[in-house]
């Protein structure tokens, strides 16, 4: 069960083919931007900067940095996409 | 839980710096230990002891030394990275016969091989890109 | 003996990037690890052969790309998609290399301790 950090909105074009069902993947920064059709976690912080904590699609749930640890403990290996 | 970040981004060409604070913020308060922080890439240069950050920008390169000094992290700075881009210790100032060193306090030049150390001996490897 | 995945997604010649995230793939073989590299994106630029940088005073990226398995990196692979999208002659490449698929870098990634990128 990996865990996908997805820092651009061409990082999770990247990220997409090539996750696995039972991943997770986090935006981060301006990942945010991203609209993926799946369930994915954003960070709340980097949402609200740019503008988007209530312009988010409803496959998106914000989470805090302690979330993020938490996802961190359940999955394994984290890799990180700023194509 | 042990973890070893890894930043690669540049200080203020990037948000990963914070990103990573923010980060380590919260590993610690989960209760992991973190074994080394490793800059790598452009992010070398939070550890410039030149920077002057902008009143109203947050001063990274004192967030790291603050971060360090509070909880006994390793800033680790690759030192291959570091040399060409202008950071270097007194060690190597002297090596390279500079005037001055340029490393801040709190950080400290390292090979690559310390990255790869740190990641084997813990559980999680996060990375923040450029 | 941890398994380390370093993927490449930018172009060779970015500044020096690629060959910094190349340090870390010798330098985790050096140290043990059983490392695989990814090529994917422009990354798969940097696997034309006949590469010539001595005009920009820098390392070849290729002719470092042929030293990997000398280092013990045992695995070179590189995305299918991104291969065709570049034309990249894969019989003709700076080293050989194991085409995979969405999939494949799907798994390999599920397989790894930690995957470093640029």
């Amino acid at each position: 069960m990996a865990m996908h950090l997805v820092f651009s909105v061409n990082g999770w074009k990247a990220c997409e083919p090539c996750t696995s069902a039972d991943d997770i993947i986090v935006l981060m920064g301006d990942g945010v931007y991203a609209t993926p059709k799946q369930q994915v976690y954003a960070i709340a912080d980097d949402l609200q900067v740019r503008g988007m904590f209530n312009n988010t699609n409803p496959s998106m749930i914000s989470i805090s940095y302690d979330d993020f640890v938490s996802l961190t403990e359940s999955h394994h290996p984290s890799i990180s996409w700023n194509d | 839980m042990k973890y070893t970040l890894a930043i690669h981004g540049s200080p203020y060409a990037s948000g990963a710096h914070l990103q990573a604070i923010l980060l380590c913020e919260a590993i610690l308060r989960a209760g992991h230990t973190i074994t080394r922080v490793f800059f790598y890439h452009d992010a070398v240069n939070v550890a410039l002891n030149t920077l002057v950050a902008p009143q109203d920008e947050a001063n990274l390169n004192a967030k790291w030394q603050q971060l360090a000094h509070e909880h006994g992290l390793e800033l680790a700075v690759c030192i291959a990275n570091g040399l060409k881009r202008g950071v270097v210790s007194t060690g190597e100032a002297k090596r390279y016969k500079l005037d001055h060193p340029s490393l801040s306090e709190g950080f400290e030049l390292v090979g690559l091989g310390q990255l790869i150390d740190a990641i084997a001996t813990s559980d999680r490897y996060i990375e923040i890109p450029t | 003996m941890k398994n380390l995945l370093v993927q490449i997604n930018k172009p060779p010649y970015k500044g020096s990037q690629v060959l910094e995230a190349i340090d870390a793939a010798m330098v985790g073989a050096v140290f043990d690890c059983q490392v695989t590299v990814l090529f994917r994106g422009q990354g798969v630029l940097a696997l034309w052969p006949d590469q010539d940088a001595t005009g920009i005073e820098q390392k070849t990226v290729s002719k470092v790309l042929s030293a990997l398995p000398t280092y013990e990196v045992k695995r070179i692979c590189a995305c299918a998609e991104d291969l065709l999208a570049f034309n990249l002659p894969v019989r003709n490449l700076a080293v050989p290399i194991e085409v995979v698929g969405y999939a494949e870098i799907a798994e390999l990634m599920q397989n790894q301790d930690a995957v470093i990128g640029i």
